[in-house]
């Protein structure tokens, strides 16, 4: 088997998402779920419970303290936001955090998807957008692709950091030099089997090019510019030492007025460290 | 100058600088209005999370002599190798010419 072969197949035996995740999905079609019944489902699981209320409570939603119990946090939060932290905490519990390869931590991957994840949603929120937790998601996962390597070919990707290290390059050019596959396909193939929404599919497909060839969406553009903004303030890492060329489309699909990345650097940065404390420790 | 704020940050007497619309369109909020404590409600319940309100604090004076940026620029040409073609991507270039020069002082 090649390089592409393994990484498919091992996709294909990875787990699904954790129950709790699935529950309240299956539990959200439902049109008149009560939030009681959501809590209920999600007080089963006790460690979720106490990461969801820290989250709630955290400056990011600016309740701070002030949500005692999950059908607290549902009624001020609301079900989509509910679900999107548990996708996320989810996520992050999958992939070991702790592997590191040629200085490489997973932790720091981590790191940098979640400040993609802040600064996407930032966007959402200027450019008016309602799903804001979808831009979150699609920032935080967009790299999950890397993990894939990292969990099923930690020598493979060594060569891949080995290339990087040598030619300075781009860590997708050195994967398709290496593997036969970059992160951006593997992690696509990973949110089709695990059915996320077609936007978040297209988000981690097409995070570096930014743009889709039939049509346009806010959030990959969004997450392709919050990518290259958290590479450029160095916030985690990507296993890569450039910042990305925005593509230049894409300031036609997202219109930022004059000052925005300025004025966000600081929340951007206070949330960040807030929210990888929350997420990243056990 | 205007700066984007999330609705519960805003202040007293700070001023709109981008009018607040709704999904048709229609201004729901005019530019140059003054912000009281009610608006943060309003725009809640509107849905609105962030606005832009203007920045009368203006721009911070450099930190950094001429030689010091120039080193810095030179250093990042090794990771940022493409040119500013507008006034965001001059943003970003400038952000991460910032971090770099606030790394060498640490």
């Amino acid at each position: 088997m090649n390089s592409f072969e393994i990484i498919i197949q091992n996709i294909k035996n990875l787990q699904t998402l954790p129950t709790i995740y699935t529950s309240i999905s299956e539990a959200l079609e439902n049109p008149f779920v009560t939030p009681q019944k959501l809590a209920q489902i999600i007080s089963i699981d006790q460690v979720s419970s106490v990461k969801i209320l820290k989250v709630a409570n955290s400056p990011f939603y600016g309740f701070r303290g002030r949500i005692d119990t999950i059908s607290q946090a549902i009624l001020y939060l609301g079900f989509d936001e509910i679900k999107s932290i548990i996708f996320a905490l989810s996520v992050v519990n999958i992939f070991t955090k702790d592997k590191v390869i040629l200085n490489f931590k997973p932790r720091d991957l981590w790191a940098h998807s979640i400040a993609v994840g802040i600064a996407t949603r930032l966007i959402g929120s200027a450019l008016g957008e309602r799903e804001l937790e979808n831009y979150f998601l699609a920032g935080i996962i967009h790299d999950i692709g890397k993990l894939l390597f990292i969990e099923f070919m930690p020598n493979d990707y060594k060569k891949v950091l080995q290339v990087v290290k040598e030619k300075n390059c781009y860590i997708k050019d050195a994967e398709i030099e290496i593997l036969g596959i970059d992160h951006c396909m593997a992690g696509q193939i990973l949110a089709e089997k695990w059915k996320l929404p077609l936007a978040l599919q297209d988000a981690i497909l097409l995070h570096h090019t930014g743009i889709k060839a039939s049509q346009t969406s806010k959030i990959t553009a969004s997450v392709h510019v919050a990518d290259i903004l958290a590479t450029a303030l160095d916030l985690g890492k990507t296993g890569d030492n450039i910042i990305p060329e925005p593509n230049f489309k894409v300031w036609e699909i997202i219109k930022l007025p004059k000052g925005f990345f300025l004025s966000i650097r600081k929340k951007l940065i206070d949330d960040f460290n807030q929210t990888i404390r929350l997420m990243l420790t056990e | 100058m205007q700066k984007f704020i999330t609705v519960k940050e805003i202040k007293e007497g700070m001023e709109l600088a981008v009018p607040v619309r709704n999904k048709f369109n229609q201004v729901l909020l005019a530019e140059d209005i003054k912000l009281e404590e009610r608006h943060k409600n309003i725009l809640l319940f509107w849905g609105v999370q962030g606005i832009y309100v203007k920045d009368s604090e203006g721009k911070t004076e450099s930190q950094y002599d001429e030689a010091e940026i120039l080193i810095a620029k030179d250093e990042l040409k090794k990771r940022l190798k493409w040119n500013f073609r507008n006034f965001n991507e001059e943003e970003i270039y400038n952000l991460a010419l910032s971090e770099l020069l606030l790394k060498k002082m640490k």
